[in-house]
């Protein structure tokens, strides 16, 4: 993302923020710029951060001010540099900031039983090799590749499972009724959302992480393939076919459902 | 249409789903979607689930307490056994100096003062 914005002329009362061409904008969504251009937003980082937060966690400008500033909420600079020199201070500080992202990863891609020991697993690697952090990258960026290894190291046996393989017609979901207002819409909603998750358990490991990277965490690409440490045509190859085979798992497990419904009613 | 063949029109209909197709590619995968019924289908399957996968992407779940507090529990008990073993090693060192020094196996110790007095 660091080629996407590039956050430059910190002072007190604000900083500049320049707008690559690189910027890739989520799909679906109009572009939000169209040629390379140079704001300046007069207001604190912290400030900042909030308002951007409004757009969501993974928005490319709250990952480039919360990048440029290392960690913001503390107001603190170069904390990786720090815990890299063994300050015990630095690295307590780097992980109340960033150990939602390195849960959320871990909980996403080895489910809910796995993901605490897994982040464990996560900062005791941190805290090991931040000396090998060089600062070429976001450390955000660094602590995904820590988070993704780790998580796909639990996971080297799952390397058989599903890909590529659907029997008789396209997968299809069956269509939710209701709005968003509607109680029994939300209820639905949540058991679907429970039967993604489980659905994603289905998928080979390492494309299960890269579906993850781009459509959860939002991730461009590029990004995704410096995280795996593979081509980015490998990468495109990986969440394309992670989502086709998350979308067979979800069907198969939907008609499964409805079977066993339909046959709990002949039943009754 | 073959196994392989339909799993790369699951595939293409994923990505055009996504938003990733371009041009003429795209055009296609449209024409395909409205020419076949369990095309599109397939097309409001893939945007149900990525809608889903964005809604869960926007959560943050929270990490246990547990997690955090342990690893940086874990950080001060390393970091003292660091400088624990630095200091042990330092002292170390210095005795080994101090020794060699008096056995005069470096140059202008203890040995060779008593060997210029003979």
């Amino acid at each position: 993302m660091a080629d996407c914005f590039h956050v430059y002329d910190v002072r007190p009362e604000g900083f500049r923020i320049r707008y690559s061409p690189a910027l890739v904008d989520p799909p679906g969504c109009a572009p939000r710029h169209s040629a390379p251009r140079v704001e300046k937003f007069l207001c604190r980082p912290n400030r900042l951060l909030r308002c951007a937060r409004v757009l969501g966690r993974n928005d490319p400008l709250v990952r480039a001010v919360e990048e440029a500033f290392a960690v913001t909420t503390f107001g603190e600079h170069n904390l990786p540099e720090r815990a890299a020199r063994g300050e015990v201070d630095a690295f307590a500080r780097l992980v109340q900031e960033h150990s939602g992202l390195v849960y959320r990863v871990a909980l996403r891609i080895l489910g809910v039983e796995e993901a605490q020991d897994a982040s464990q697993e996560v900062w005791i690697r941190v805290w090991r090799s931040i000396g090998n952090f060089r600062g070429d990258s976001a450390f955000s960026t660094w602590l995904y590749k820590v988070t993704v290894n780790t998580c796909l190291s639990a996971r080297r046996k799952e390397q058989g499972m599903r890909s590529g393989e659907f029997v008789g017609e396209f997968p299809q979901l069956p269509v939710q009724p209701g709005g968003e207002d509607d109680p029994e819409a939300v209820i639905l909603n949540r058991e679907r959302r429970d039967e993604l998750l489980r659905a994603l358990e289905c998928v080979r490991a390492d494309h299960r992480a890269a579906l993850v990277l781009r459509h959860m965490e939002g991730l461009s690409y590029t990004e995704v393939a410096s995280i795996l440490e593979v081509p980015d045509g490998t990468a495109k190859g990986w969440v394309s076919r992670g989502r086709a085979a998350l979308l067979v798992a979800l069907a198969e497990r939907a008609g499964d459902s409805n079977g066993s419904h339909d046959h709990g009613e002949e039943a009754s | 249409m073959i196994e392989a063949d339909r799993w790369e029109v699951l595939e293409r209909i994923g990505a055009y789903a996504a938003g990733e197709l371009m041009g003429e590619e795209a055009r296609e995968t449209e024409s395909l979607i409205l020419e076949n019924p369990e095309v599109r289908r397939l097309a409001a399957s893939y945007i149900s689930m990525m809608a889903l996968l964005g809604a869960i992407g926007q959560e943050t779940p929270e990490p246990p307490e547990a997690v955090v507090n342990r690893a940086i529990r874990r950080a001060y008990v390393s970091a003292f056994f660091r400088q624990t073993e630095n200091l042990f090693g330092g002292v170390g060192r210095a005795y080994f100096d101090a020794f060699v020094y008096y056995l005069g196996l470096r140059g202008g110790g203890a040995a060779d003062v008593r060997a210029d007095q003979a």
